[in-house]
């Protein structure tokens, strides 16, 4: 688990690595697809990891399959985030709404702040918590498909088995997420190609993950 | 009468067993981690995301994750490899550091819109 950190230097340590990031940075731009297809394409360098091969996964339009099955497992739950969001945010809005400058009553303004907070809160939170059963859920669906990905009590007992290294790689995949967005400052564009970078970034934590979920407790 | 001795065997020769299968090169996971690392990382990262946007916390956490994680390292060199976790100190001390800078940064530009907005019109 110690190595986790290695995470932001792997992926150069291919001769390739640009030439593969650059095409991975390219098929991102599809919208949806792209995305499906650099999920796989995540899954297959870390099956090289873990063969002991530090190497990316070629680049190419192959892993559309492997991907799809992770993409619909993590669509599914961050649907159902926003759906739990939402129960307290569309009442805050109505009541919002429905009071005016003039004669607007004091007790219904401030339960509709106190129904936003608490809707800006299971958003965050839940954010959160999607973020520290990445790996876990990652590693259920590649395994046991789409079912074995949306059994969370099985993704929460492997995330809450060895509670330090979910953390550990919790904090590695905000990391991640915030290499994936410093793209942003290169037009937009090269958003596309940070991303394809932390997704290397990513087999390279949730390999490690594995790793440590597999070992006796670090404490 | 005497019984011929039979032909013995060679018993003594080992049976084959294949040399070991070499594992991939491994990370190293057995040992415990030092929290003090796991801290100053969990700061630096919290120092960082929320530096680029609001600018403080980088200021308040990129100091305590780069102290945090120092100390982490030196503590683990000290250890003699009973304890883990010096790549995690080392981020977090080095991320600490740009956790600092951005925060400094951030809080500059938030201090002169402040500034900027209670500044009246110039005659």
């Amino acid at each position: 688990m110690d190595r986790i950190a290695e995470a932001f230097v792997w992926p150069v340590r291919d001769p390739d690595w640009l030439t593969k990031i650059l095409i991975i940075g390219l098929i991102n731009v599809i919208p949806i697809v792209g995305a499906i297809n650099g999920l796989g394409w995540m899954l297959a360098s870390m099956d090289r990891l873990r063969s002991g091969e530090e190497k990316l996964a070629p680049a190419n339009f192959s892993y559309l399959g492997r991907g799809a099955r992770v993409f619909v497992v993590y669509l599914i739950y961050g649907l159902a985030l926003v759906a739990l969001g939402l129960l307290p945010y569309i009442p805050a809005i109505a009541i919002a709404v429905s009071q005016n400058h003039t004669n607007g009553n004091a007790g219904l303004i401030g339960l509709a702040l106190l129904l936003n907070l608490v809707a800006f809160a299971i958003f965050t939170l839940g954010s959160l918590l999607l973020t520290f059963m990445l790996p876990a859920l990652i590693l259920a669906t590649d395994r046991g498909g789409i079912a074995a990905g949306l059994r969370v009590g099985d993704v929460l007992r492997r995330s809450t088995a060895n509670p330090m290294n979910t953390l550990i790689a919790g904090l590695m995949l905000i990391a991640a997420s915030f290499v994936s967005s410093l793209g942003v400052i290169a037009c937009f564009v090269g958003v596309f190609f940070t991303a394809a970078y932390a997704l290397a970034m990513q087999a390279w934590i949730i390999r490690s993950f594995e790793i440590g979920s597999a070992a006796p407790k670090a404490g | 009468m005497s019984v011929p001795n039979p032909v013995q065997p060679p018993a003594q020769i080992a049976p084959y067993h294949p040399p070991p299968a070499y594992p991939p090169p491994q990370y190293r996971s057995s040992q415990g981690i030092d929290n003090r690392a796991v801290i100053a990382l969990a700061l630096a990262i919290t120092g960082l995301v929320l530096g680029v946007v609001l600018g403080l916390p980088g200021l308040i956490c990129g100091p305590i994750a780069y102290f945090m994680g120092r100390s982490a390292a030196t503590r683990i060199e000290a250890s003699g490899g009973a304890v883990g976790g010096r790549n995690l100190a080392l981020f977090g001390w080095i991320f600490g550091i740009v956790a600092t800078a951005v925060g400094a940064v951030v809080s500059l530009i938030w201090l002169v819109i402040y500034l900027y907005s209670i500044s009246g019109p110039t005659p």
